[in-house]
Parts: structure tokens; C-alpha cells; sequence
């Protein structure tokens, strides 16, 4: 160790002694090459039956029917990400439709530029002459969101949505079509599976659905988006066989 | 019997049961060899309060001439990397606060060139309840494989056309990607009457168009004065060169 050192620093002595005088003001310069990667990443949280902090609100719900009688709020028995019209008194005449107030909550936080969707997902789950439309709270649905968790100050139902060959056509003002998934479900297993197959194409969109909030830009902060739901049954709407269910996905892609 | 009871009402609570999911990375660009195996780790957080089960799939997309994403069945894009790759695990459940490393590996064939591409999905398994809408998130990670040196940046603009709307003028710019990878497009109109800018609109900030993809970029102008006018288009998409393309119109 000692030779070492005593090599280096004969080293050091003899680097000096060799400059030249003309040379002892000039100075050498390097450089430090300063390299990173800082990944895309995306955080998306999700509550139904929002409160003003865009958290669960609770056991009970706000319904607005298009008629008196078509549904009624329920008193208990809501959990988050479970969302639940109750019985809905469907007409033989006319359309009708159940509005959930301060149905869904998402927010976002992500470094890119960022795309939110919703659909539902497979046919099956969403029988013809039924479908959502969806009602957005505080921001226009296509924009970049809001900066915190906007309630919806809706006091009614905002009217029933057009059915054209049991599908709808066309939302009330201010609402839009929640589109129904065209793709498969290739794993629908009760219990969790280890598919054998090389991929899988579960809840598979054919299209992206609704879109509810994006930007070319990523965010300063947080981004929220808020909505209210609602389900419009088409006039003489095929009754269900117990009580039926469906599931909506929220789907986030970065640019 | 106090403890018994409190047991009880503890168990009988509803579960938090919200979902809350982070991906990182959300986007992966990996250059790599024909033949030659690459795996990537992509972590998947439960930011929520309650266990989550995830469960990853594979996806297809292009980019749709509105700029929307397009989802198909994997294997189905004719540049998909789907098929050379592998997911492990498919299928997780992760703890609040707690995280998964899910390892991803793909081996582009010889004699491919230039990017292949896919989107791993991680979804959240929905609980399902009767009478009710369930719900479920899911969150794409981009895999962009590049084969070697055989990237070509390539774009061209193959249309421009002005389309009267209500009290404006619409301007329709037609862009495809003629390379064989991703590329993200910008760019603006110039209204011009007799060689002066009398109006700028942007048409395009970081539109994605994807390999063998055509976009239609919309950008909508003031109402004008009659009078013949050119739109000229200029777009950048990262090439050596910016692409451009240009109509003369009419306002009556």
C-alpha cells in the first residue's frame, strides 16, 4: 500500500514538474456526461357513490327516476364499486330511465400524456333495450378533467335517452353513450386461473369506449373526473331473470 | 362475550373495496435483435385499501384516423408482439401498500424488421354483485420492440382540404406514417391570403400514429373575408424533415 502511494504521488510530483511555465494558468477541462430515463407511469383510483371528497359515500344512494315510481333511492346496502339501481318499474309504452347521482369518482395521476375511457363490458351482461348513458359532473367529457372532485348539483332525472332497434341512439342533453365492449371474455373464471394459453384477450374493447377525460399534455397534478349514470330501459323492456348485473371498466392508456 | 360481539360487527363491515391501481412503466421502447430474448420487469401497485386481484392480458391497437386508440384481439396487427412474448404472472393478487413485479419476455423472429408492438392490460377482477354494476380499471403498458438498426422514421402528408363549417372554415390534414415505427406528430395550419399568414391553427400536439397507421388531423378557423386563400400545412413527426402540403379555397 505504501508503495503505492508513494508511486502516485512521485506521479503527481513529476505531472507537475513537467508543465511548462506557459501552461500554469491554462486549465483543462472535462465533462461529466449526465444521463437518465424517467419511465411513463400512471396511478387511477376509482369510488362510486362519490362525497365531495371524491371517496365512498356511503350506504345509501341518490336515484332521480324519469317518472314517479320508475326506481327509488336505497336507503342502505350500497359498498363501493357495486352500484345498485334497485327494481325499476319498466313501461309498456314509453321509455324510461333511473339517474345515479354522484355515481362514479376516477382520479388520475400520471407524467404523460394520458386517455380515460369507459365501457361496458360484453352484451351479455347488458340485454337489448337496456343501456347507460353517462352525465359528466364539473368537466366536459373529452377535456382534462378537473382539479378536484366535483359533485353533481343534478335535482332530477335529466330525461330518457332514444332507442333505435333496442340500442341507444342518442343521450338526453349533456349526456353520452356508454358503449358496450364488442370483444370476448376469454377467461370468465369464478376463481382465479393460470390461463395455459400464450395470452388471453379478457373484457376485450373493440373500440375505447367513452372517452371521459385526455390530454396531449401531462398533468400539473391530479386530475378528476366525476359522472353521474344513467339507466335508460327502451319501452317494454324484456324482464330479467333475478337480479341482473353488469360491469363497467375504466380504462387508462398513456400515449 | 363483549369481544365475541365486537368480532362480529367487525366481519360484518362492508370491505373499503375500492380499487386503485399504478403501473410503472406505462410505456416501454426496448431495442433489441432478431432471435434475441429480452425480459422487462413492469410493476403493478395496489394504491388502494383493499387486496386486489389483477389479472394481465395482451392487446393490439393502431390508431384509428380520428386518433383513438383501436384495441384488437393480440396477434391480429400485422406488426404485433404479441406473439413472441410471454407474461409472468398472468395472474396476481396484490396487498394494500404492496406491489407486484410481473416479468415480461419477448424474442422478435429472425428476418423482422423495424418496431413491433403490443399492450399488456392490467385489469382489476371486478366483484361481482347481484343487481348490481360492478367495477373494474385497467391500465395499458406499451411494449415497443426495435429490431436492431432497421428503424425508419417516416411521414407524409397525403392530404389537405378546407370544409366550410358554420361561420368558419375547417381545415382536414391527412397524415400517414410511411415508416415502420411509432411516431408522434405536431403541427399547425397557416391560413394564407396573397402570402400573408392571416390566421395560425394548430392541428396536431404529440398525436401518436402508429406503424402502418393514417391520421386525420381537424383544426377549425376563424370566419374570413371573401377571398381565395391557401392552407398550408406543416407537420413535424421527428423526421430528418417536416412534411407539409397545401390547397388553395374560396371564401364566397
Amino acid at each position: 500500500m505504501k508503495r503505492i502511494l508513494a508511486i502516485a504521488a512521485t506521479a503527481i510530483a513529476a505531472g507537475t514538474m513537467v508543465l511548462p511555465a506557459s501552461a500554469a494558468s491554462t486549465f483543462s477541462y472535462g465533462s461529466v456526461k449526465l444521463q437518465w430515463n424517467v419511465p411513463l407511469t400512471a396511478t387511477l383510483n376509482v369510488h362510486t357513490n362519490y362525497n365531495a371528497a371524491g371517496a365512498f359515500g356511503g350506504a345509501a344512494n341518490t336515484l332521480f327516476g324519469s317518472a314517479a315510481g320508475v326506481c327509488t333511492s336505497q336507503a342502505s346496502g350500497e359498498t363501493d364499486l357495486n352500484m345498485n339501481y334497485g327494481t325499476l318499474a319498466v313501461n309498456p309504452a314509453a321509455v324510461v330511465s333511473c339517474t345515479y347521482k354522484n355515481a362514479v369518482a376516477m382520479q388520475l395521476t400520471t407524467n404523460a400524456k394520458y386517455q380515460v375511457n369507459e365501457y361496458l363490458d360484453t352484451t351479455a351482461e347488458v340485454p337489448a333495450g337496456t343501456g347507460f348513458c353517462a352525465y359528466p359532473n364539473g368537466l366536459t367529457f373529452g377535456g382534462v378533467g378537473t382539479a378536484a372532485a366535483t359533485q353533481s348539483v343534478r335535482a332530477a332525472d335529466p330525461g330518457v335517452a332514444t332507442f333505435t332497434a333496442g340500442t341507444i341512439s342518442a343521450c338526453a342533453a349533456g349526456g353520452s353513450y356508454v358503449p358496450i365492449a364488442s370483444g370476448t371474455v376469454s377467461n370468465t373464471g369464478a376463481a382465479p386461473t393460470q390461463p395455459n394459453a400464450v395470452y388471453t384477450g379478457e373484457y376485450l374493447a373493440g373500440g375505447t369506449g367513452l372517452n371521459v377525460i385526455g390530454s396531449a399534455t401531462p398533468p400539473s397534478g391530479v386530475v378528476w373526473a366525476g359522472e353521474d349514470l344513467q339507466l335508460n330501459l327502451d319501452k317494454n323492456a324484456p324482464a330479467t331473470s333475478g337480479a341482473t348485473s353488469a360491469f363497467m371498466t375504466i380504462q387508462l392508456v398513456n400515449n | 362475550m363483549c369481544a365475541a360481539v365486537a368480532s362480529i360487527l367487525a366481519a360484518s363491515a362492508p370491505a373499503p373495496a375500492d380499487i386503485g391501481l399504478n403501473v410503472i412503466p406505462t410505456k416501454n421502447e426496448i431495442p433489441t435483435q432478431a432471435g434475441k430474448t429480452e425480459t422487462v420487469p413492469v410493476t403493478v401497485r395496489n394504491d388502494g385499501q383493499d387486496v386486489v386481484h389483477v389479472q394481465a392480458s395482451l392487446s393490439d391497437f393502431t390508431i384509428a384516423p380520428n386518433g383513438q386508440h383501436v384495441f384488437m384481439a393480440p396477434g391480429k396487427s400485422a406488426f404485433s408482439l404479441a406473439p413472441y412474448m410471454s407474461v409472468n404472472p398472468r395472474e396476481f393478487d396484490i396487498q394494500p401498500g404492496q406491489f407486484q413485479q410481473v416479468r415480461v419476455s419477448f424474442t422478435v423472429p429472425e428476418h423482422k424488421i423495424g418496431e413491433y408492438a403490443t399492450i399488456i392490460f392490467f385489469q382489476t377482477r371486478p366483484t361481482r354483485k347481484p343487481g348490481s354494476i360492478g367495477f373494474s380499471e385497467r391500465i395499458a403498458s406499451k411494449f415497443y420492440a426495435l429490431v436492431g438498426d432497421t428503424g425508419r422514421i417516416g411521414g407524409e402528408v397525403d392530404n389537405v382540404a378546407v370544409q366550410p363549417a358554420p361561420g368558419a372554415q375547417k381545415v382536414v390534414v391527412g397524415f400517414k406514417n410511411v415508416g415502420n415505427v411509432h411516431v408522434y406528430v405536431n403541427g399547425r395550419v397557416e391560413i394564407r391570403k396573397a402570402g400573408q399568414v392571416v390566421e395560425k391553427l394548430p392541428v396536431a400536439t404529440q398525436q401518436l400514429v402508429e406503424r402502418g397507421s393514417r391520421v386525420v388531423l381537424e383544426a377549425t378557423g376563424k370566419s374570413l373575408p371573401a377571398g381565395t386563400y391557401d392552407a398550408v400545412a406543416v407537420l413535424d413527426y421527428g423526421g430528418p424533415k417536416l412534411t407539409g402540403g397545401q390547397t388553395t379555397f374560396t371564401v364566397h
